[in-house]
């Protein structure tokens, strides 16, 4: 019935995620410096907004604080190896643990609210962060940040120069590949499944057994820890961190890659980070003034053609190819 | 206290406003009974419902399931200890393949949803089920499409399909034959027989088509303004005058 056109169909998904993957393997060594640079800030973002995708095109919760996470993380690997041990998994570490515990203790709040409460509650919460962070200049540098030297990498018995562009983007490409497989398999799971059906519908699932307001917390937990990763990447990246990562034109960033990408589709946010990243570096230095203005049109675009986001529509357009090929399928 | 009932409620009262939608109302469903509620628009009947799955907290009473009172708890918490319900106005999980509508609540009835350390797909004990419930309710030719692309007889059984996939002792239905065609009611209710006298042997059905009742249920409530006007085998109610007046009519 559907299994020859399934496997034609997984055939050529295996085919793309292997050709990417190379792609990716390669590109430090082909790639100039400043191309470099900026794929390697793609994965980051992409990575953030990974972390987006999980509450809001998952879980159907519009979060629109995402930056304080981003900004945890940052602060959370500086601390780390400026102040308690030169390490750079300890700073990895401890980026996740501050946009974790912070994500808990935020959530267990938030997700009692409904939608629009919910919102609210989030911009609200990062607004007080970034204020906190812009004015607590002793501890956190406000807009001049705080500098770090980046320790040597240590893996088992080697040692690696982060000096290195090159060691530094495979460092964050395979914590992103890393982090990206953790969450694509919790989407496998039963648990993840159960979260996906909140976004569909909450009552239902309230009805069938689920505790969705444990699973809204899981979620967002999830989602702040994966974005508190990618804010720890940002010094791994710059060696500096600033309170400006909290403010929130990075939530509205966050939100923008992942619609313009395929919210829901996990792979999405990385797309829409690259698409809309690579073209604001590629017009921004000659349309200054109009690069909000284009990046507007082409959001307007996006919602009105193609509401799922660039790889969502794609995927839809693949299912009904299929749908329409196999016989007795709808037509 | 007897032990061969399945729920019971005390005094149940709930208050919205001035208006009593429900009012000391006592019901009692023993192992293996299908019971029918019946009233007008506005009775209570969906009310009622509403409380017994948890969705509202009554105002007064108390709802006893198999000798534990579940009054106070939340929705997740009733329908895992065996009681579930299906909506009058179809709720299902839209987006979602009708495999992965039914697999959801699958999971629940074995226990899975909480593990997140495997895939959803390799429990193959909760496939099992939910190929044989699909098979049972006939959708399993469009077990990969999504739920909502399904006819609108299709998504009443879905409805019901989800309802059991917990594998609860007690059903709630409320109104499973709402919008469906005379042809696909005779078919609904001809399903629901055969559940009610294999799997789900307790069944409350709220439903305004006699013919339905007659045919499923053993035993009427008739509700009128959140009150229980009478109760009793279905012959007797159909047949009592005051049911007639405000609720038959005169036809029946």
């Amino acid at each position: 019935m559907t299994t020859e056109g399934q496997t034609h169909s997984s055939r050529i998904g295996w085919l793309v995620v292997i050709g990417v993957a190379i792609c990716l393997l390669v590109a430090p060594h082909v790639l100039d410096r400043y191309p470099r640079y900026i794929l390697t800030e793609i994965i980051i973002w992409g990575l953030f907004a990974l972390g987006f995708d999980i509450i809001f095109g998952k879980t159907g919760l519009l979060n629109f604080g995402m930056s304080s996470f981003f900004g945890l993380g940052a602060y959370g690997f500086v601390f780390a190896v400026k102040y308690v041990y030169p390490s750079v998994w300890l700073g990895i570490l401890s980026g996740m643990a501050f946009a974790m515990v912070f994500s808990i203790v935020v959530g267990w709040i938030v997700t009692r609210f409904s939608s629009h409460y919910f919102v609210v509650f989030t911009i609200v919460i990062s607004m007080i962060l970034f204020l906190l962070a812009m004015n607590l200049r002793s501890i956190t540098g406000a807009d001049e940040g705080i500098n770090i030297r980046l320790p040597n990498l240590q893996v088992i018995a080697w040692e690696f120069s982060l000096r290195s562009p090159i060691t530094k983007y495979y460092l964050i490409l395979g914590v992103a590949a890393v982090a990206f497989l953790v969450v694509w398999l919790f989407f496998d799971s039963p648990m993840g499944r159960a979260v996906v059906a909140i976004r569909e519908n909450e009552a239902r699932a309230q009805m069938i057994g689920y505790n969705t307001a444990h699973l809204k917390l899981v979620a967002y937990t999830l989602s702040g820890t994966v974005a508190g990763l990618a804010g720890a990447m940002y010094p791994l990246l710059n060696s500096t961190t600033s309170a400006e990562l909290f403010f929130w034109i990075l939530s509205g960033k966050a939100v923008l890659w992942t619609v313009v990408g395929g919210a829901g589709t996990l792979w999405g946010p990385f797309l829409g980070a690259a698409v809309l990243v690579s073209a604001e570096d590629a017009l921004s230095s000659w349309l200054v003034d109009f690069y909000p203005i284009l990046v507007g049109v082409l959001l307007i675009a996006i919602i009105l053609l193609a509401p799922k986001g660039i790889l969502g529509t794609l995927l839809e357009w693949v299912a009904d190819r299929r749908a329409s090929m196999e016989p007795g399928g709808k037509s | 206290m007897n032990n061969d009932v399945v729920l019971r409620t005390e005094q149940l009262s709930i208050t919205f406003g001035g208006l009593k939608a429900l009012n000391g109302v006592d019901f009692e469903i023993r192992q293996g009974e299908v019971l029918a509620i019946i009233g007008p628009n506005g009775a209570g009947k969906t009310t009622f419902f509403n409380v017994l799955s948890g969705n509202l907290r009554p105002s007064n009473g108390r709802v006893i399931f198999k000798g534990e009172d579940i009054t106070a708890l939340a929705p997740h918490e009733i329908c895992r200890r065996g009681l579930s319900r299906t909506y009058q106005k179809t709720s299902i999980f839209q987006d979602l393949t009708v495999f992965e509508n039914v697999r959801l609540g699958a999971q629940i009835g074995h226990g899975q949803h909480n593990s997140w350390l495997r895939g959803a797909l390799s429990d193959k004990a909760v496939v099992a089920v939910v190929e044989e419930l699909l098979v049972m309710g006939g959708l399993d030719h469009q077990a990969k499409q999504p739920a909502g692309t399904l006819s609108h007889g299709d998504q009443r059984l879905l409805e019901i399909l989800i309802g059991i996939s917990t594998r609860p002792e007690l059903l709630l239905l409320d109104e499973p034959s709402a919008g469906l065609s005379a042809k696909e009611t005779r078919e609904i209710t001809r399903w629901v027989k055969e559940l009610s006298q294999t799997t789900i042997r307790n069944v409350i059905i709220v439903e305004h088509d006699m013919d339905v009742i007659t045919e499923l249920a053993s035993a009427i409530y008739v509700l009128n303004y959140g009150e229980v006007l009478c109760q009793g085998p279905v012959g007797e109610v159909k047949c009592n005058p005051q049911v007639q007046e405000i609720y038959l009519g005169k036809s029946v």
